[in-house]
């Protein structure tokens, strides 16, 4: 290639069942408080799923509220959570009032999938019991704006460049829970090769609606236990039973170095690394060994130069199901070998839930934060060692450690995978 | 390539040479109460004719077996069948669409939650009734699951996106897996896109999109007093590797990718693309390629039918090719195969290497009157032998993303 960049982070925004700024989230993340909380929503009383990671009212109220618009139009979650993070990290980088040229100031996002609603499919259904067409035919216009029909998936990346006037290369990525970590891979990318100057990337879902509650339930994924709802994500420990949902929005803003030094932006790390691998091993579970993991981890490495004992931070996939944490540990310590001791390995979704195709965009947020920082927030609820998984987890405390380096991993159902490699800004 | 005209490039590509159309009333299921009717549909692709396991097909649908079909086609016609290529080295990138087709998938589950009056009832669904939906449906809802199906079947471990869900994802997932292998990322990488299914939830999610032509059943491009589109159904899918590999393994070499770009921009009445950034996109692929305009000898327009968008692009057109407009050709492949949203560009890119390959460039299916104002040399009533070296195909999105990808005639030296 012609030419090659360095990528800096220089905007970061975020809302979760934590809060809707990044300092609470980070703050409260750093304490190991869990956002995770027994399910509120109308008429779900008898759900198998009790505990779910949802964004607070008075949160929601703030978000509806700072996008009176969209949130009139769209009415829709996942939407206005990207709009608010977009904002937020715009805001962060100094760049929501950017007057600049912005033909390369592009929007790489994840958006998750809409969700049919029974009342739909219950007007769509004659009295013979069976789905009409004609019915369907007349009424499809009103149906529930959370729903695939209504809301394509690029959507959210159409609205937050419209709103801010950035005429750049706008995507969407769909590769179920890798999605975010595969935006921003591909946003580092499109900037490392010189064709953008300035992205928003990041991802936004929620799936804490009716259908969606069972969805994971169907696939044996999801936990349902009664136990205590922020106890029950416990990513790594030998008592984890399955993922636990959570909803919101991650982004950042990756800048080209000259572009963010010219313009005096405040640098929170670099981008030096991403690599995406696939299993093609089963679509309804990860490899056992994790072989698609680990060599998404050794091309990262290899993308950006460095050797594994560069890298004293792993900001883990860890969904607390059976498979992927000792999958997962096992592909770290394949990769890592000896110095895989030395690590800290943590997993944000004990704090704030599996956000899906948008979990890779708070947890690139908390892996940048970690290495700006130098302090790891805990993996909580850890009280059963596994043997399986036996790597320095920071259970339940945090710690403050020197973090030159960090990789932000995730894994899609199918077995699709990223990771990406995050290092202090200015060392070599 | 599968497309309404053939299941397979050879059989698509006659056709579509010698100006055939493959929009006709929808046969898969009775559209009747839809306000359209008609679209250009793959028919008969089935698990059992592709060797698929009743095990594997449970989640899969029509878009999922043209992107088996297409992707099988591309990696055997590139050799990969029998090359010693590692498979953690191949790649795979495309472009998917909605796949919410089956909503009777949840009847089952919501005629069990109905109380004795009739109502929903949520405490029936949660009890027990959500188990009447089949416990793989969720996958069949992620739109990535077909697309890791096709890897496991070819054996591919390598760089991987997907990418949704309109045409500019195609073109997006051809400039990514151009990038990767210049990178070195991969050694060799299939790209492209499928459609979705043409379905009642297709046809209504493109209705409310305000893009569908409800008068008639045809599509036409830059069309006068055209309405909209009309929705198709396929995959197109290529291979791509650096010269020196396809050469070092015999592979054949069928034409090169040299420009890209990528813009958005939409317009505040339709939210179709503007002109200005469907400028932007074939400006910045001119420049990456090191090409003047003048260099274009055809473009595969996106000119899918729908008025605001077709203006624009015309618009677009006439501006950054001013001044060689007499010598610019073109065309568009959605009369004759409808749009195929995230596959349609992919299609077009197969269409363009075969362009380049055969020298001919097929007419626009009977297009009609054209929009006033559309000083454009669109080739109509009979193909063209025009041996174009270098082809632009543009795409966008209904939500203003564009795409424009250059590739050119393959000499061998």
């Amino acid at each position: 290639m012609s030419s090659k960049h360095r990528v800096v982070i220089t905007g970061l925004g975020m809302a979760t069942s934590l809060g809707t700024t990044v300092d609470e989230n980070w703050s409260k993340a750093l304490e190991g408080q869990s956002g995770i909380k027994e399910l509120s929503l109308p008429n779900t009383e008898k759900s198998p799923v009790r505990a779910v990671g949802s964004v607070a009212l008075r949160d929601w109220q703030k978000i509806q509220a700072a996008f009176p618009g969209e949130a009139a139009q769209e009415g829709e979650r996942r939407t206005l959570f990207a709009l608010w993070s977009a904002m937020s990290a715009l805001d962060d980088a100094g760049l929501t009032k950017y007057d600049g040229p912005k033909d390369r100031f592009g929007v790489v996002l994840a958006a998750g999938l809409g969700i049919n609603r029974l009342e739909d499919i219950h007007r769509w259904t004659n009295q013979n019991k069976e789905f009409d067409l004609e019915k369907f035919g007349k009424e499809y216009k009103d149906i529930h704006s959370e729903s695939l029909m209504k809301n394509n998936a690029h959507r959210p990346a159409a609205l937050i460049a419209k709103k801010y006037g950035l005429n750049g290369y706008n995507s969407t990525i769909t590769t179920a829970c890798a999605s975010a970590t595969q935006a921003i891979g591909t946003a580092y990318r499109s900037i490392y090769r010189g064709d953008s100057d300035m992205i928003v990337s990041g991802g936004a879902d929620s799936m804490i609606n009716p259908v969606g509650l069972i969805f994971f339930v169907l696939l044996s994924a999801a936990a349902v236990s009664k136990d205590n709802p922020s106890e029950i994500c416990r990513p790594f420990d030998r008592k984890r039973s399955g993922l636990v949902m959570g909803e919101g929005s991650g982004m950042v803003v990756l800048e080209e170095e000259s572009h963010a030094l010219k313009r005096g932006a405040k640098i929170y790390a670099e981008v030096s690394g991403y690599a995406s691998t696939m299993d093609a091993y089963k679509v309804t579970a990860p490899h056992p060994k994790g072989i698609g993991a680990e060599r998404a981890m050794i091309n990262a490495l290899k993308d950006a130069d460095m050797a594994p004992d560069e890298i004293d931070y792993i900001n883990a996939h860890g969904t607390s199901t059976k498979l992927n944490d000792s999958a997962e540990t096992l592909a770290i310590k394949n990769v890592f070998k000896d110095h895989a001791r030395n690590l800290s390995v943590t997993s944000s979704k004990a704090l704030i839930g599996h956000l899906l195709a948008a979990s890779g965009g708070p947890e690139f947020v908390f892996t940048a934060l970690t290495v700006n920082r130098d302090e790891i927030h805990p993996t909580i609820n850890q009280h059963n060692p596994d043997p399986k998984c036996d790597l320095d987890y920071v259970p339940n405390i945090k710690k403050s450690a020197a973090v030159r380096a960090a990789i932000s991993n995730s894994f899609g159902f199918g077995g699709q995978n990223g990771s990406i490699v995050v290092k202090k800004y200015g060392s070599s | 390539m599968v497309n309404a005209l053939g299941r397979s490039l050879p059989a698509s590509w006659d056709k579509l040479a010698s100006g055939k159309c493959g929009i006709r009333s929808i046969e898969s299921f009775n559209a009747k109460g839809l306000n359209c009717t008609a679209a250009a549909e793959v028919n008969d692709l089935n698990a059992e004719e592709l060797n698929v396991h009743p095990r594997d097909s449970r989640i899969m649908d029509k878009h999922a077996y043209m992107l088996l079909k297409a992707s099988r086609e591309s990696f055997s016609h590139a050799g990969l069948d029998k090359a010693s290529v590692d498979p953690n080295n191949i790649g795979y990138f495309a472009s998917m669409g909605m796949v919410d087709y089956n909503l009777e998938d949840l009847l089952p589950s919501v005629l069990k939650s109905l109380d004795d009056k009739g109502n929903l009832d949520y405490d029936k669904f949660y009890s027990g009734a959500y188990q009447e939906i089949h416990p793989l449906w969720p996958l069949s809802m992620l739109n990535n699951i077909n697309f890791c199906q096709v890897a496991i079947d070819l054996g591919i471990r390598g760089e991987n996106t997907t990418f949704a869900p309109h045409s500019d994802s195609a073109i997006h997932s051809i400039i990514e897996a151009y990038n990767a292998v210049l990178e070195k990322q991969a050694e060799v990488i299939l790209a492209g896109g499928v459609s979705e299914k043409v379905s009642p939830s297709s046809l209504a999610r493109a209705s409310m999109a305000g893009i569908l032509n409800s008068n008639d059943i045809s599509c036409r491009p830059f069309g006068k007093n055209s309405t909209g589109t009309m929705l198709g159904e396929g995959c197109g899918i290529i291979t791509i590797e650096l010269l020196s590999h396809a050469i070092a393994r015999q592979a054949p070499c069928l034409a090169r990718i040299s420009g890209y770009g990528s813009s958005f921009g939409s317009s505040d009445i339709s939210n179709s693309a503007t002109s200005a950034a469907i400028s932007l996109s074939m400006e910045t692929a001119l420049e990456k390629a090191e090409l003047k305009p003048g260099d274009i000898d055809l473009i595969i327009a996106h000119g899918d039918g729908a008025p605001e968008g077709d203006a624009n692009e015309a618009e677009a057109i006439h501006n950054t090719f001013a001044g060689c407009l007499n010598t610019l050709h073109v065309y568009s492949s959605k009369a004759a195969l409808g749009h195929l949203l995230s596959g349609a560009s992919a299609v077009d890119v197969v269409i363009g290497t075969n362009i380049l390959i055969n020298g001919i460039i097929p007419a626009i299916f009977d297009s009609g009157p054209l929009e006033d104002n559309i000083a454009l040399n669109l080739v109509r009533g009979d193909p063209l032998k025009a041996d174009p070296a270098r082809i632009m195909i543009n795409s966008r999105s209904y939500e203003g993303q564009c795409a424009s990808l250059i590739i050119e005639k393959w000499i061998d030296e």
